[in-house]
């Protein structure tokens, strides 16, 4: 028995030493590892090409590491948390950063990656954590842990057509009743104000960025977190609802709104058939193939209703690895890798994104967009947060009756008294 | 003799009696368990709460949509489902060609739901689909309507799950019909049956068993209804809960499409439900469509 571990033992050193002596002549080569990734991005999707680059440049500088990719698609966390279970994680996952922190982070699933703040870029003298602003990386700083790091940087705002805009003679307004009067105008030139996809995460957009304009930045949130629904009482919970009801009542959207598929308004908003587009800022990419010859994208910030503080939202994708991950390392040298400049210049050239480094230029489609958020003012949550800190109440009690509010369904007090009577509701019977 | 038979057939249970046990039974056993505590899925603590989670239901009126839409599928549906099926394998059985229609029929079942789903998106689409196109074309213009919208997607949805059910109850109908031997037929056509008389009294009684089958494949399909709704109505995301039936419910709480909900507790007490919804039903459906067996 002991003869033959012995024997066992001498095979496998004889073999390590001929697999180290076969490679020895790359100097960067070690063992070699296969990086497993699970993204979020699907074939053909641009972000998918530019990525796929990446790990291209990155196995060229590592040939000792093959990266192995899964493009998973939107829903990639519930792959990624039913491999938990089986043990049998990937190394590396992208996705939303909110999605990640409901997923992996906040049920102690994800790596510390404090390290990686103080790795040095590939081919740069600087550290990750001195690349990537501040802003950005606290929002996933749980503890004084580092647990995802940013790879592009998202902001949202009304996406116009100048076109649109100079034949009715109006510029970008600032506040709401700006706004309101602008519809007002486009509508008597004929042109259809406002594109709407019948998404209710998009629909809700109006509801949450009212009231973190009118209430301040995260109060919507600690409302809705009261369980005992008297922050529902707050005025200007209220006076957010209203203004979505005055909206509605504009009649700013096209004709069948509520009856569109995602994505074909804001395909039509490409094709100049409205002027604006409450979107994300991933809307020069999604709708770049449908743009009338010469389309200039231009965008203006939600416009500010009170005088409160008009923010500006940051919402972040980024990496995080899996705590039982088995190649963690090489996960974390792919990160230093690909927040190189080389790299994040070719992912925003290829898919019209904007990255968490302020000395990669944006793109010329999202140059409003990289202005905003560079403008000095407060950064603020996607959705005030809600998303995120009340996944289950924002599912089954926000956006429904956001939606009947949003259809003309119900006024702006019957949305508040009912959101008040079904949180609390909620809370008597749920934990998140 | 019997001993050695009785191995025998032990023999050839075993492995079916351990995959079923495994995969089946064990999972279940689990759901159940899991109903009992607070969990968010992997990595976190379990809490037992006892019966919370079914109090939870009670209350919940999203729970409540989901429980109507899924009996909506399950009755409404199913009378839309099987008046067509009866009405077509009753066509098709005399039709010459009849091989080629009933492959027609059966098309849809042969494409992933998914792929189904894609098409009637752009079927129903307000601005540019074919519905209400056509409408137009033929002078029914008011008839157009926004078919996504919130109101009128659930009743959309319906439609075309009839469009791709209908084809398969059809085929197990028409195998019950075509069966029962000519002569009954002719018999009763002598005697001066009408056509729905012969229904009534010659084929119904003589392929029920067929469609005492068919009932209950229904029923266990029609409470798992899932993939229609989450492709048809959550192209962008995951649907609206107006449109939810149970098992989407379930899917969305406990695993999370786009959102990230992840309570895995309430998401198997919701299964459970559905389990028992489905043994009430198939009883109820059983002792209702029992008969004597006929033999001919």
């Amino acid at each position: 028995m002991k003869l033959s571990r012995s024997l066992a033992a001498a095979t496998a050193s004889l073999m390590l030493v001929a697999a180290c002596s076969s490679s020895s002549s790359h100097p960067k080569a070690g063992s070699a590892q296969t990086l497993t990734w699970w993204s979020m991005w699907n074939k053909g999707e641009p972000q998918q090409v530019a990525l796929q680059q990446v790990a291209n440049d990155f196995m060229a500088a590592y040939p000792n590491i093959k990266v192995n990719i899964t493009w998973g698609g939107r829903d990639i966390l519930t792959k990624v948390r039913s491999s938990l279970l089986s043990k049998n994680p990937p190394d590396l996952v992208d996705k939303d950063a909110d999605e990640m922190g409901a997923a992996i982070i906040n049920t102690g699933q994800a790596l510390p990656l404090d390290d990686v703040l103080n790795t040095t870029i590939y081919g740069e003298t600087g550290t990750v954590g001195q690349a990537i602003p501040k802003a950005y990386l606290d929002q996933f700083n749980v503890s004084g842990h580092q647990y995802l790091i940013p790879s592009e940087v998202i902001t949202a705002g009304f996406w116009y057509n100048q076109k649109l805009f100079d034949q009715a003679g109006v510029s970008a307004p600032t506040t709401w009743d700006g706004f309101l009067s602008l519809i007002q105008t486009l509508k008597s030139k004929g042109i259809v104000p406002l594109a709407s996809d019948n998404e209710n995460f998009f629909n809700i957009y109006y509801f949450t960025y009212l009231a973190e304009r009118i209430l301040g930045n995260g109060v919507l949130d600690k409302i809705a977190g009261d369980k005992s629904g008297a922050g529902w009482d707050n005025p200007g919970v209220l006076k957010a609802a209203q203004a979505v009801q005055q909206l509605v009542a504009a009649k700013p959207f096209e004709s069948q709104y509520d009856g569109s598929k995602w994505p074909a308004a804001e395909d039509d908003w490409a094709r100049g058939k409205s002027a604006m587009l409450m979107l994300g800022s991933w809307a020069p990419s999604e709708t770049s193939k449908f743009a009338s010859p010469g389309f200039a994208y231009r965008m203006f910030n939600f416009p500010t209703v009170s005088n409160a503080t008009n923010g500006v939202e940051a919402y972040l994708v980024g990496y995080s690895i899996p705590k039982s991950a088995k190649n963690p390392d090489a996960a974390k040298k792919f990160i230093a890798f690909a927040l190189s400049k080389k790299e994040l210049q070719g992912t925003v050239t290829t898919a019209q994104t904007m990255v968490p480094r302020t000395d990669v230029a944006p793109p010329p489609a999202l140059a409003d967009a990289a202005a905003l958020l560079k403008s000095g003012a407060p950064l603020t949550r996607l959705n005030d947060g809600l998303l995120y800190d009340y996944p289950g109440w924002w599912a089954t009690v926000l956006l429904p009756l956001d939606d009947d509010l949003f259809y003309g369904k119900i006024t702006a007090d019957q949305f508040v008294a009912k959101l008040k009577q079904q949180s609390i509701s909620y809370w008597k019977t749920h934990t998140s | 003799m019997i001993r050695a038979q009785n191995r025998l057939v032990a023999a050839f249970i075993a492995p079916a009696l351990f995959i079923y046990l495994v995969f089946f039974v064990v999972p279940t056993i689990g759901t159940v368990v899991l109903s009992l505590f607070n969990w968010s899925g992997p990595g976190t603590p379990l809490h037992y709460t006892g019966l919370a989670n079914y109090r939870g239901i009670v209350h919940d009126p999203v729970y409540h949509k989901s429980f109507q839409n899924t009996m909506i599928t399950l009755i409404v549906l199913g009378a839309v489902v099987f008046t067509l099926s009866f009405l077509l394998a009753l066509a098709l059985y005399k039709l010459p060609g009849r091989r080629l229609l009933r492959a027609v029929i059966f098309f849809p079942n042969v494409v992933p739901p998914v792929a189904l789903s894609v098409v009637w998106v752009f079927l129903l689409t307000p601005e540019f689909g074919l519905v209400n196109h056509a409408l137009h074309a033929v002078g029914l213009g008011a008839l157009a309507k926004p078919w996504l919208s919130p109101s009128l997607v659930f009743p959309s949805i319906l439609a075309a799950m009839a469009w791709v059910q209908t084809g398969f109850f059809t085929i197990l109908l028409l195998s019950g019909i075509e069966r029962i031997p000519d002569s009954y037929f002719e018999a009763a056509e002598l005697e001066g049956a009408s056509e729905f008389q012969r229904f009534r009294y010659v084929t119904l009684p003589m392929m029920w068993d067929v469609f005492s089958i068919a009932v209950v494949i229904w029923i266990i399909a029609a409470i798992k209804t899932f993939d229609f709704i989450y492709v048809l109505a959550g192209v962008g995301g995951d649907p609206p809960p107006n449109v939810w039936t149970l098992a989407v419910h379930m899917f969305i709480v406990s695993f999370s499409g786009r959102t990230p909900i992840y309570t895995v507790g309430y998401g198997s007490a919701i299964a459970v439900t559905m389990i028992l919804i489905v043994l009430v039903s198939v009883t109820i459906a059983r002792r209702v469509l029992r008969r004597e067996a006929l033999y001919y």
